[in-house]
């Protein structure tokens, strides 16, 4: 159907469109509209549905006359349409040749009057082309239902982004995200799972997790005792270093990060740091040499009793690391469950960041052995934040590890807050609803025609994402699929890639450990 | 003396001529009351524009745009059934020797006008443009029935000899069209009153009930003087009960009962962009001067032309017009720009 026709328009600010609509609250930002060109299709995306400013509009409103017929669009046609229209402010996307359907970025424009048209399905489907590896994350804002293929295996090639406000979302989207991943088999997954989520249901909505999808792909460890039906996670606390516990303690004074260094330098190699800076008495030497500050470590001391209440933080314990890096090279994926620690943010960026650490470093060291890992790390900012950025593994993960396999996939709701040059790296990124101006403007920093894509992103209604990068054709909009059991069979899942019995199996043990019914 | 002293001396005897004149009695104007219908007919709408394009010497070429449209009326929504929109180039010559050569319309149209003086080529062009809009009105209404034909202002015609109004008015009795002609603003004084006709219904309308339509005829004296001319007896009429002024009609059909033309016309009249006034003819009016908004293009073909038939480009240039015929090189535009733009 027709809706308006190009009135102005040039490469560089877009076009815009005198709609012939009655209502211009038929039309959205984001819903891409077709201009038919006299050689090209011109797909576009509305970034503005606008009512311009009109003095007779002025002089009319909140009249007192009664009896009369108000002006509307649908109530007044004029010689050449409606007499107050409205207009459409449209970005070109791509440039389809009608002839032989060739897409083509837009270098040119449309004729005046060329028509505008809402986007069909068939439209649609020449733009976004599906892959072996890409798969759906859900529809097209604007359009008859039409799902939007990601390529799974592009996004993993790169550090990529999910931002978002919270309840936004992110946590959907990233389950759809990592399903999408294991079922297009471009690569295995790491989940530090602080609220129980992706396990085999969701503790915190019921919904089914990756091991209730992927059995055989997903293993499940537990920093919870409690947990009897995950693998138990120990870490030795000698694999323990400075960098962990700045990290992990975000408020450690410079003066405590010094005591910490110098601790660690001085400490006999059979202690480990968290024992040596809780066990050291500053000698008279060490405190009138101002080598040490009585008050500091102290104070430092005092943070260090908090390992005491993580009993699978201990010297010489089996350490888990070792047999889920050997579950990682089989292929496997991994679920870290926090159980009762995941309310403890310092248990998360501690564990977080000795693990991806270690990873970095197994990583780094052999090339192309490992088969690709995908680190999912929610609350990015606060490994990311530069202030602190240079202690994490995290800024170097991101910067490095593209060609070693390890990729790093930030989840975050302040991503003004996450450094530049680690935002800088970032090939793909869906984002959903940001109100915060500086949140908007650092998760679309370096995109083309970001202020489009800021005025857009600044009003996405919820469950609604963002895709911006190389595993899509173009930015696009997307109505986030709804997730659970039978939208993930019929768009990610392949055929067969659940055993029933293996899905009845969890689902009884499921019920053991959750007291479902 | 200063001009503070004039101007006060000036402005007492134009208020006391405008707010102290006494209104006559109560039975003049005869006013009467009616009702807006809930069953509105189709209106066709007509109105037409010109604008002038270029002028050399004594000659003038002119464009006349004329346009038609038909609405519908459901009480709630105004909408565009039919349209027409008709462009006529034409040439003046004010050069009496050359017009006498002319055929019988130019030569009409030259003398209707000739006491015009300086004007007299605006004014040809616009009896032309009201000859247009007849012979455009004409055609379209003989193809429909029992409609609203209105067209923009009065129901007369100029030299006898076309006599299109007095064919509009036959065709529109024949096909039971309900024909008026609206003036915009009237300067008639029909009452023989020191206020206009128009202010003079403003200033009694007190009179009336509150919230009612109503409608007045102008003297018959009034027509008398313009018979030969005028196709339809002159009312005016207040088409809304918060109409912004009384609009001077001319009833070409349905003379006998004036109630119910008007009862047909006041359902077009509650526009909120036109309150009193009926919109189709907004409309048509709003189509017709896209002539004007439109000069440049229509100048550029005109120019392309005439450097094809050799005529150099200063001459051209210099030949260009103003919307109403006055050259855009002519002296006095020379010397009003610069009255305008000098400190």
């Amino acid at each position: 159907m027709k809706i308006g026709e190009i009135v102005a328009a040039s490469v560089i600010d877009g076009l815009v469109a005198k709609l012939q609509l009655h209502d211009p609250e038929e039309l959205r930002i984001a819903y891409p509209v077709i201009v038919e060109g006299a050689r090209y299709d011109f797909y576009c995306l509305v970034e503005d549905v606008i009512n311009e400013p009109s003095d007779i509009a002025d002089q009319l409103a909140g009249s007192s006359i009664s009896d009369v017929v108000v002006p509307r669009p649908e109530t007044h046609e004029g010689y050449g349409g409606p007499i107050f229209y409205s207009k459409a402010k449209l970005r070109m996307i791509q440039l389809v040749e009608r002839e032989t359907k060739r897409l083509s970025e837009p270098q040119t424009i449309p004729p005046y009057f060329s028509s505008c048209r809402h986007a069909a399905r068939e439209d649609v489907e020449r733009i976004y082309e599906t892959t072996p590896t890409s798969a759906p994350l859900g529809t097209i804002t604007g359009v008859e239902p039409f799902y939007v293929h990601l390529d799974f295996d592009k996004l993993v090639e790169k550090p990529f982004a999910i931002f978002g406000r919270t309840g936004t979302g992110k946590s959907i989207l990233n389950k759809l995200v990592c399903t999408a991943i294991l079922a297009k088999d471009a690569g295995s997954v790491m989940i530090f799972d602080m609220h129980g989520e992706y396990g085999v249901f969701s503790k915190t909505d019921g919904t089914e997790g990756l091991k209730y999808f992927f059995p055989g792909k997903v293993e499940i460890f537990s920093l919870d005792p409690k947990n009897t039906e995950a693998r138990p996670f120990a870490l030795d606390a000698n694999q323990i270093t400075p960098n962990d516990l700045i990290i992990a303690f975000q408020d450690l004074t410079p003066q405590m990060i010094d005591h910490v260094f110098q601790i660690d330098r001085r400490r006999p190699r059979e202690i480990d740091l968290v024992t040596a800076i809780r066990e050291k008495v500053a000698t008279a030497d060490e405190v009138e040499g101002g080598q040490l500050h009585l008050m500091v470590l102290q104070a430092l001391q005092r943070r260090m009793a908090r390992f005491e209440r993580l009993p699978f933080v201990t010297p010489g314990a089996k350490d888990a690391f070792s047999q889920m890096f050997s579950l990682i090279k089989a292929g496997k994926s991994i679920v870290l469950d926090f159980g009762d620690y995941g309310t403890d943010p310092m248990v998360y960026l501690f564990i977080a960041n000795v693990l991806a650490r270690r990873l970095f470093d197994l990583y780094t060291e052999h090339t192309a052995d490992y088969p690709r890992l995908v680190l999912f790390l929610e609350e990015a900012h606060r490994f990311l934040d530069p202030r602190i950025a240079e202690y994490s593994i995290f800024s170097r993960l991101a910067r490095e590890t593209r060609k070693f396999n390890l990729i790093l996939a930030l989840i975050d709701q302040r991503p003004s807050r996450i450094d530049d040059e680690v935002r800088s790296q970032l090939a793909n990124r869906l984002v959903m609803s940001l109100k915060e101006p500086s949140d908007v403007e650092s998760a679309l920093a370096g995109v083309p025609d970001k202020q489009m894509w800021m005025n857009i992103v600044a009003k996405l209604p919820l469950r609604t994402v963002t895709v911006l990068g190389d595993a899509i054709r173009i930015p696009t909009v997307i109505d986030v699929l709804t997730y659970d059991d039978l939208n993930v069979r019929a768009h990610l899942l392949p055929a067969g890639v659940v055993d029933e019995r293996a899905v009845r199996e969890i689902e009884k043990r499921a019920d053991d450990v959750f007291g479902r019914g | 003396m200063s001009y503070v002293d004039d101007m006060r001396r000036e402005l007492e005897l134009l208020v006391k001529h405008h707010r102290d004149v006494p209104l006559p009695p109560g039975d003049v104007p005869e006013f009467h009351v009616f009702h807006a219908s809930d069953d509105a007919r189709d209106m066709i709408a007509v109105d037409g524009s010109y604008s002038f394009l270029l002028n050399l010497s004594s000659w003038w070429l002119a464009l006349i745009t004329v346009g038609l449209l038909r609405y519908t009326f459901d009480g709630e929504a105004f909408r565009r059934a039919d349209w027409r929109l008709v462009q006529r180039m034409v040439g003046v010559s004010t050069f009496e020797d050359f017009v006498s050569k002319q055929d019988d319309l130019h030569r009409a149209l030259f003398e209707f006008t000739q006491e015009a003086g300086e004007n007299q080529p605006r004014d040809m062009v616009n009896e032309y443009r009201r000859l247009i809009e007849g012979q455009v009105a004409i055609n379209f209404v003989d193809e429909t029935e029992g409609a609203i034909v209105a067209v923009d202002g009065t129901l007369s015609e100029f030299p006898k000899q076309f006599t299109f109004m007095e064919r509009l008015v036959a065709l529109c009795e024949k096909r039971g069209h309900v024909l008026v002609g609206i003036s915009k603003d009237s300067q008639l004084h029909s009452f023989g009153h020191v206020l206009t006709d128009e202010d003079l219904m403003a200033r009694c309308q007190s009179r009336l009930p509150a919230g009612s339509l109503a409608y007045a005829r102008a003297p018959k004296a009034s027509e008398a003087a313009k018979a030969g001319l005028l196709y339809g007896d002159i009312y005016y009429a207040r088409l809304h009960p918060q109409a912004r002024k009384w609009f001077r009609v001319d009833l070409g059909t349905f003379r006998d009962d004036p109630n119910f033309a008007f009862g047909q016309l006041a359902p077009y009249a509650k526009s909120l962009l036109s309150v009193g006034y009926p919109l189709p003819l907004i409309e048509a009016h709003r189509m017709a001067v896209t002539v004007r908004h439109l000069r440049p293009v229509y100048q550029e073909t005109v120019i392309k032309a005439a450097l094809g038939m050799g005529l150099d480009v200063r001459t051209i240039l210099d030949g260009l017009t103003q919307v109403e015929g006055r050259k855009r090189s002519a002296f006095h535009e020379y010397l009003d720009r610069v009255a305008r733009d000098l400190r």
